[in-house]
Parts: C-alpha cells; sequence; structure tokens
C-alpha cells in the first residue's frame, strides 16, 4: 500500500461509515449551546474558578500594587532553587471535610501568604507530573511555551471554602483511577509544587496550603500535551468582549466586584448584551448589598423565575460572573462565591435599565 | 448564555468535516459526537478572539484533538482494545473493500492515542509535519517518528491476513 492509496483508503473510512451524510448542524448547536450553559450553571453555581492547580510563588512576600489599575501580585524573597525532578513517588491523597480530597506536593511553601496561590511572575520552566495506574514512575512533560498564560491562569484562582461545602458523589461516574498530577514551576530564586488530582470528582487543587476547586480543561490539557487548548489570538492593549461563560477571579470571595471591572455583558436565555454606556452606578449597587458567603443557584418551585448572568471584564485576567434572578428561593444575587439580597429591587431595576439602553 | 456571531454558520458549515476528524479519532460514531460537542463547547467561550480574524476551524480541530487525548490519558471513555485484530479477512473476494476498510479501522483503533492523532493528522486531515505537531504541540521529529511507526502498524494491519497487533 503506496501513500497515496494510504490516503485515500483513510478518507473513505469516515464515508464509509455514513458519518458524511449527516448535517445536524442546528440540532448541534442547541446541543452545545446546553452544555456550555450547563457548564456556567456549575461554575456560579459551586463557586468554582476555572483553573484548579494552583503553586505558590517562589516564596516570599507577596504585595499588591494598584499602579496598573487592577491587583497585580509581585513576589520579593528568594526561596529555594534547583531543577524541576518529578518526584519517583506516588504522591499521597489527603482527606478533607465534606468529602473533599488534595494531593499532597513534595513541600509547602515557606513564606507565602495564603491569600494568594501564585505570584503573577513567568516561571523560567515548568513540569507537569502525571501518576497514573499504567507505571510505576510518573510520566513528565516540560512545558515549552505559554508559561505566561499558564502563570496568568494560575494568578486569579480563587479560593475555596472546603471547609463549609460538602461534595456530593451521587450520580457521579468515578474512574478506577484517578491521575494524581504535580505541576512544578521554577522561578529565580525558587519553586513550587502545586497538586491536583485528574478525575475524582471531589477533587481539589492545592499547594499544600491554599486550596482551590475543579480541574479546568487548560490544565488537563497542559498535563496530556504540555501546552494550553489552543494558540489564542492576542490583541494587545484591546479589552476584550467577554462571553457569556465567565471564568471567576481572585477577589469575588470577599467582595461581590472586585475592582477594575472595565466591560459588562448581560447574558440571558438567548441574547448577550453588551453595555456601552458607564455601569458604576451598578457595580456601586451591586458591592453596597450586605453579602454573605453562600451559593445555591436558584430553585423557582414552580414559579416564573429570571436569571441575567452579569459579566465583567477586566484589563488583567479573567472575567467574572454574577447571577441576578427573580423568582428564585435563593438570595437574588449571587457571584459563586457571596450571595446578596437586593433591597428595594435597586440592582434588578438597573440591569433592566441597562438592557433597555445599552449605549451605542 | 448567547449564541456567539458566526457559531451557527461555522457549525453548519464545518461541523461534517468536524464529525468524520472526531469518528478518526475516536473510532467510535458515539464518541465522536460527544468529542465534537466538547471541543465546540471548549471553543464557545473564545469565540470573540478567533471570529472573524482568526482560523476559527483550526483552532477547533486542535482543541478537539488534545480533548481526545486528555480523555486518553485520564482513562476516561477509553475503548478497550484487545491487542490484536480478529481474524483477518480471505484476500481475493469481492469483500475485499469492505474487509480492507475494517482492517483499517481497527488497525487505527490498536494505535496509542497521540500516534493515531499524528496519523490522522497527516494523512486524513493532510497536514503537514509543521502543523501537525504545531497541533500537537511536539516536535516535527516525533511526528515523523510517530507517523511511521503509526503507518508500519497500519500497513501491517492491510496487509496480513492474520491477525495484527501487539502491547502498545
Amino acid at each position: 500500500v503506496n501513500d497515496d492509496e494510504f490516503r485515500l483508503r483513510m478518507h473513505d473510512l469516515p464515508a464509509s461509515a455514513g458519518l458524511l451524510e449527516e448535517s445536524a448542524g442546528g440540532d448541534l448547536v442547541a446541543s452545545v449551546g446546553a452544555r456550555v450553559r450547563r457548564r456556567t450553571r456549575r461554575l456560579l453555581a459551586t463557586g468554582v474558578a476555572a483553573v484548579t492547580l494552583v503553586a505558590g510563588g517562589t516564596a516570599g512576600a507577596l504585595a499588591v500594587s494598584h499602579s496598573s489599575g487592577v491587583d497585580r501580585v509581585v513576589t520579593t524573597s528568594p526561596g529555594p532553587a534547583g531543577a524541576l525532578a518529578c518526584p519517583r513517588k506516588v504522591p499521597r491523597l489527603r482527606l478533607l471535610s465534606g468529602g473533599y480530597a488534595t494531593v499532597t506536593v513534595p513541600h509547602t511553601p515557606v513564606g507565602v501568604p495564603t491569600d494568594r496561590l501564585v505570584p503573577l511572575h513567568d516561571p523560567i520552566s515548568a513540569v507537569v507530573c502525571t501518576y497514573g495506574s499504567e507505571g510505576l514512575f510518573p510520566h513528565r512533560r516540560v512545558l515549552k511555551s505559554d508559561l505566561g498564560e499558564l502563570a496568568s491562569i494560575l494568578t486569579w484562582v480563587p479560593p475555596f471554602d472546603a471547609v463549609h461545602s460538602i461534595c456530593s458523589m451521587n450520580s457521579v461516574s468515578v474512574p478506577k483511577a484517578p491521575a494524581r498530577i504535580l505541576l512544578g514551576l521554577r522561578y529565580a530564586h525558587g519553586q513550587e509544587w502545586v497538586a491536583s488530582e485528574d478525575g475524582y470528582p471531589c477533587e481539589l487543587g492545592s499547594n499544600g496550603r491554599f486550596i482551590t476547586a475543579d480541574m479546568d480543561d487548560a490544565l488537563a490539557s497542559y498535563a496530556a500535551t504540555g501546552n494550553p487548548p489552543g494558540p489564542l489570538p492576542r490583541r494587545p492593549g484591546k479589552v476584550s468582549s467577554p462571553s457569556c461563560a465567565p471564568v471567576g477571579r481572585y477577589g469575588q470571595q470577599a467582595r461581590m466586584v472586585p475592582a477594575g471591572a472595565r466591560s459588562l455583558t448581560i447574558c440571558g436565555v438567548g441574547r448577550a448584551v453588551v453595555v456601552h454606556r458607564p455601569f458604576s452606578a451598578l457595580i456601586a449597587a451591586l458591592n453596597r448589598s450586605r453579602a454573605f458567603a453562600g451559593a445555591s443557584g436558584c430553585t423557582s418551585f414552580g414559579r416564573s423565575a429570571t436569571v441575567d448572568i452579569l459579566v465583567f471584564g477586566y484589563r488583567v485576567g479573567p472575567t467574572l460572573g454574577i447571577t441576578v434572578s427573580r423568582g428564585c428561593q435563593q438570595p437574588p444575587i449571587q457571584n459563586g462565591y457571596l450571595a446578596a439580597d437586593d433591597p428595594g429591587g435597586r440592582v434588578f431595576a438597573l440591569v433592566q435599565r441597562y438592557l433597555a439602553h445599552p449605549g451605542a | 448564555v448567547g449564541e456567539p456571531d458566526g457559531f451557527r454558520e461555522f457549525v453548519l458549515a464545518r461541523s461534517g468535516q468536524l464529525r468524520a476528524l472526531a469518528w478518526m479519532l475516536t473510532g467510535d460514531a458515539g464518541l465522536a459526537e460527544d468529542l465534537l460537542q466538547s471541543a465546540l463547547a471548549k471553543v464557545w467561550p473564545h469565540w470573540s478572539k478567533i471570529w472573524p480574524d482568526g482560523d476559527a476551524y483550526a483552532y477547533t480541530r486542535r482543541v478537539m484533538v488534545t480533548t481526545s487525548i486528555a480523555w486518553w490519558r485520564r482513562g476516561w471513555r477509553r475503548e478497550t482494545s484487545t491487542g490484536s485484530l480478529p481474524e483477518g479477512p480471505v484476500r481475493g473476494t469481492a469483500t475485499d473493500i469492505v474487509d480492507d476498510r475494517d482492517q483499517l479501522r481497527r488497525g487505527l483503533d490498536l494505535l496509542p492515542r497521540r500516534q493515531r492523532a499524528v496519523v490522522v493528522l497527516r494523512h486524513y486531515a493532510d497536514l503537514s509535519e509543521s502543523d501537525t505537531a504545531r497541533t500537537l504541540g511536539c516536535s516535527v521529529g516525533t511526528v515523523k517518528s510517530q507517523a511511521a511507526k503509526g503507518l508500519a502498524k497500519l500497513r501491517a494491519a492491510l496487509a496480513s491476513d492474520e491477525p495484527v497487533g501487539g502491547p502498545r
């Protein structure tokens, strides 16, 4: 079989399976949309940020700089240096309260404040060590590119409150042998390790102290291929319009809308309205609401309920989503970490006003 | 969650190609549909960055390939491989074409997922070695070696009347 003949036979395979006769494009879009909505609801309902695995930076004091209008974390103190070699021993699982678990790291970061996962520094190098059931030794993958994107993702991961949460394993299929993953990051003055388990539904990422929830597809892709899912075209200097699938960002655990929001998209069923007029009044109303910890989705008990998602975009880092609902049993304002009432319907009224008059 | 501008048109225009590629990567119609939807759902949030200026098809293709490899590495949805092909076809009959297809399909099923992706991208999607390397995030040398190994196994599957396969 020469190359041309082989190629012809390869091209013939899908057609012989009858695949090319299907043309369910419309249904496919609807199915994909449903998946995106489920994912969005899950993210908002559980307060999960987009990415899990987290590394502490090299050590040292973290400071917050407001010079650029957004929170930027820097590290100042040196830490231990050295090559990133995967530990030979399979990392152990550490059980937490509420049914959650984390994977242990080679060493807990020293000197890194507990309220942030990783400094906004690009690591010099990074490795992903995957411990599966297929071999005694870890699979080591060196991440050669997009380390800045990796750092950017990890920097903005909010913490997860495992103490007051419960992971329900009902109706969740658990793979027989979840992979345990260590991510090693090397900086000029030290290194950090972050651990996660890929495949266990109650997994949490941790650097040994800071805990965050879920395992993002991007990190799974790093573990599988050494790269993010795809090279996103960059448009420097332009604030990108956020989609209706908010990610979540550090700061939302303490404030309904963290500072620095630059764009707003209001997403509802079948529509997304980009607001082009100033929306500081809305942010003020959201942050003025008395917020308390909690995220519980919407249960309408048969009543008519409306849920809008406010997606705030920032100059740096991921988007933030806030649900504003009416007709639900739960608090009408939620950002996945915090919930609040809407006294007088002030926030709801503002949202309706922006929907009716989004500006130019 | 609003549908991004141009997304529907893209899906309508490219879903056939993408579904076929997904099938080539998985070898199963159900898994292929799942892979296709998963990939499109991952692309959806980034649509404004790749449409209309970017190459949405190449991006979606890459997401699909990396997702299929990630599934395999995670141990999810992994098909059972017997390590050898069942009884081979009887050569010289009118069923040769159908049998060849079946042999080729089963031969693909025997390849490790990453090797399968290389073969599919090179010889089905007709990507160059460098484009295949870019899609998979590996070196051109890796693409060459994986393609050679994969093709050797597939040729053996097509040429032999005997069960073909072996340990991964």
